[in-house]
């Protein structure tokens, strides 16, 4: 018996959505950008003795598995600690690079896993956001050039297989997804705040010792300002989900984001924060323009040809209409 | 489609319905924040003065209906979390929900006896938190100060949240009573501090943590330039290292003991003995 039309349709569309091909770039995009932002979050936690060795500002061990802690025991806490240290920079660098990259993004991911377990002490909403983003970046791709992958390939002769290689949209879409809803889920808290209600935020954290990266005092006459910030965050936070999905507000949507967190990251002193948030913008260039824009940075020391072609002509059928992402 | 889009597909929608079932607050989280009346109306400031009451009566009705919402899932979200957590994607997207509104410092206190004697000859206090001074702009190495910062302020906001957990602490209770969160911090600086300050025949006999915290001032109310430059002056001793006091140390502190340096009120909140 046919199935019946509207559930063909449901799926073609669920399909479309979920699985068009895009070309890799994006995806090698995504893995420069957390590799480099995951290298930056590393250095913070340096030098080593700060923060891996058994000696160091790590929490006492105990709970979980007890790995941590019948390692401390036996005396094998600082091998381990140094040796989660030099994982986790292997990956990251070999992220960046893109050698061997879809087992870099794996191991990235568990090695921050993994010093969640070790050293919770100094991690901050970022480091969560860099392990999140990679668990979804795990699952594409990641090899396209620029990378040392691409260009070894080059070298033995697959540069045309190489030139038209995709993947799946889906890690793409979750990415979008998880950054949509991270804004949503905060924005949301944040209207149970009283300091956001009455707009007094931005006032508040700007004055803190902890935080503040100049020691000055805003004159009275521009309270108006971070009163009028406090309200645009909240509103933008809140609405990110929705006015992204809209062609004619989401470079708007995305233009505030940015103006944000480089706000944030000129005014506070908040760690990896802000790049690790403004590396996750990438997912929402539209992917098959991406090349383009890779062509256009003279990037692909391995295909010096692409620049001069038509990125939309030289992608395959199959790739997706750049308008529906 | 293919069996492994078909796969793909279900992981999809139960990994998404996961995350969004995830995030609805169980009631004990929601009840922290829960949002009371009456609607304010703030007269210092023109823009909030108009939004504030809005936003508060939103606040006040998306209250209920999340409180509606976490009644209805029951356990649901909790089952969820705990699928995330095991994928090490437990979310508490909550940076900056409540933020503080007062500036925080934190300082320890070591007491230093001979090797054959248990009595304090010298005592020294060192600024721990925040690593970076504040009189000044705050670039490069502060990146690096604020994971320590970061590091210790965890450790204290576990400290706090464990303690209020806990039965009231007595004034007179041991080390070993209160929780242990902060002994990491204080046993990392004891043993900096003993490395490059002790001679031979010292021994630290005690570490105190001690917590100071000062209001911020409200939007609108002008600084007052005498009570900041007298913190500001009160800082400048920690800025070049442990405070020495040789000539008369101050006695061991009870728990909850209160000293006042400038408009910083210090609260002695732990203490290990060696």
């Amino acid at each position: 018996m046919a199935k019946p039309a509207r559930i063909d349709r449901f799926l073609q569309l669920w399909e479309r959505f979920w699985f068009e091909e895009i070309p890799l770039d994006v995806y090698a995009l995504l893995r420069i950008a957390f590799g480099a932002v995951g290298l930056i979050s590393l250095f913070g936690l340096m030098p080593v003795s700060n923060f891996w060795l058994p000696d160091s500002l790590i929490p006492l061990p105990d709970g979980g598995l007890g790995v941590q802690a019948f390692l401390f025991r036996n005396g094998f806490g600082e091998v381990a600690g140094v040796a989660l240290f030099v994982f986790i920079l292997t990956c990251f660098t070999c992220m960046l690079v893109g050698f061997r990259s879809q087992w870099a993004v794996v191991g990235a991911f568990l090695g921050t896993l993994a010093l969640s377990f070790w050293n919770s002490l100094p991690l901050a909403g970022g480091n969560e956001v860099l392990s999140v983003l990679m668990f979804y970046l795990i699952w594409a791709d990641c090899s396209g050039a620029p990378s040392l992958d691409a260009w070894l390939a080059g070298r033995r002769a697959n540069r045309s297989r190489a030139a038209t290689r995709t993947d799946s949209i889906w890690p793409l879409r979750l990415i979008r997804f998880q950054v949509a809803y991270i804004y949503l889920n905060t924005g949301l808290w944040k209207l149970l705040g009283d300091a956001w209600r009455d707009g007094s935020t931005i006032h508040y954290v700007l004055g803190l010792n902890g935080f503040q990266r100049f020691p000055i005092d805003i004159p009275a006459a521009y309270q108006w300002a971070l009163t009028l910030g406090t309200y645009v965050t909240l509103a933008w936070e809140i609405g990110f989900a929705i006015l992204i999905l809209l062609p004619w507000t989401r470079a708007l949507v995305i233009a505030t984001g940015i103006a944000l967190h480089l706000g944030l990251w000129f005014t506070l002193e908040l760690g990896p924060f802000s790049p690790i948030m403004l590396a996750s913008y990438i997912a929402f260039a539209n992917p098959v323009r991406v090349p383009e824009f890779i062509a256009r940075l003279h990037l692909r020391s391995t295909r010096p040809d692409d620049a001069k072609r038509d990125p939309q002509r030289e992608s395959p059928a199959n790739v997706v209409d750049p308008s529906t992402v | 489609m293919s069996a492994t889009r078909w796969a793909v597909s279900l992981f999809l929608l139960w990994h998404v319905t996961a995350t969004a079932v995830g995030s609805i607050p169980s009631a004990d989280r929601l009840e922290e924040r829960k949002v009371v009346g009456p609607i304010r109306h703030p007269n210092d400031d023109p823009i909030a003065a108009v939004m504030t009451p809005r936003l508060d009566a939103l606040a006040i009705d998306f209250w209920h209906v999340a409180s509606g919402i976490s009644d209805a899932a029951g356990s649901l979200p909790a089952y969820a979390r705990l699928y995330l957590r095991s994928l090490g994607l437990g979310q508490q997207w909550t940076m900056f929900g409540s933020p503080p509104t007062r500036d925080e410092y934190m300082r320890l206190r070591y007491f230093i006896g001979s090797a054959s004697d248990h009595r304090p000859a010298w005592a020294a206090t060192e600024l721990i938190y925040p690593a970076s001074r504040e009189d000044q702009i705050r670039l490069g190495k502060a990146y690096w100060d604020k994971h320590r910062d970061k590091a210790i302020y965890n450790a204290n906001t576990a400290f706090r949240q464990r303690l209020q957990a806990r039965m009231k602490v007595e004034s007179q209770a041991e080390s070993t009573e209160l929780p242990d969160d902060f002994a990491p911090i204080v046993r990392y600086f004891a043993r900096q501090f003993q490395r490059d300050r002790l001679g031979v025949d010292e021994r630290l006999l005690r570490t105190e943590f001690w917590y100071g915290g000062v209001p911020n001032l409200p939007r609108g109310t002008p600084v007052n330039i005498g009570v900041r430059d007298a913190r500001l002056a009160a800082l400048q001793k920690y800025y070049d290292g442990p405070i020495e006091d040789r000539l008369d140390p101050p006695p061991y502190g009870p728990l909850q003991a209160v000293e006042r340096e400038a408009d910083i009120t210090w609260s002695l909140q732990y203490f290990e003995d060696n």
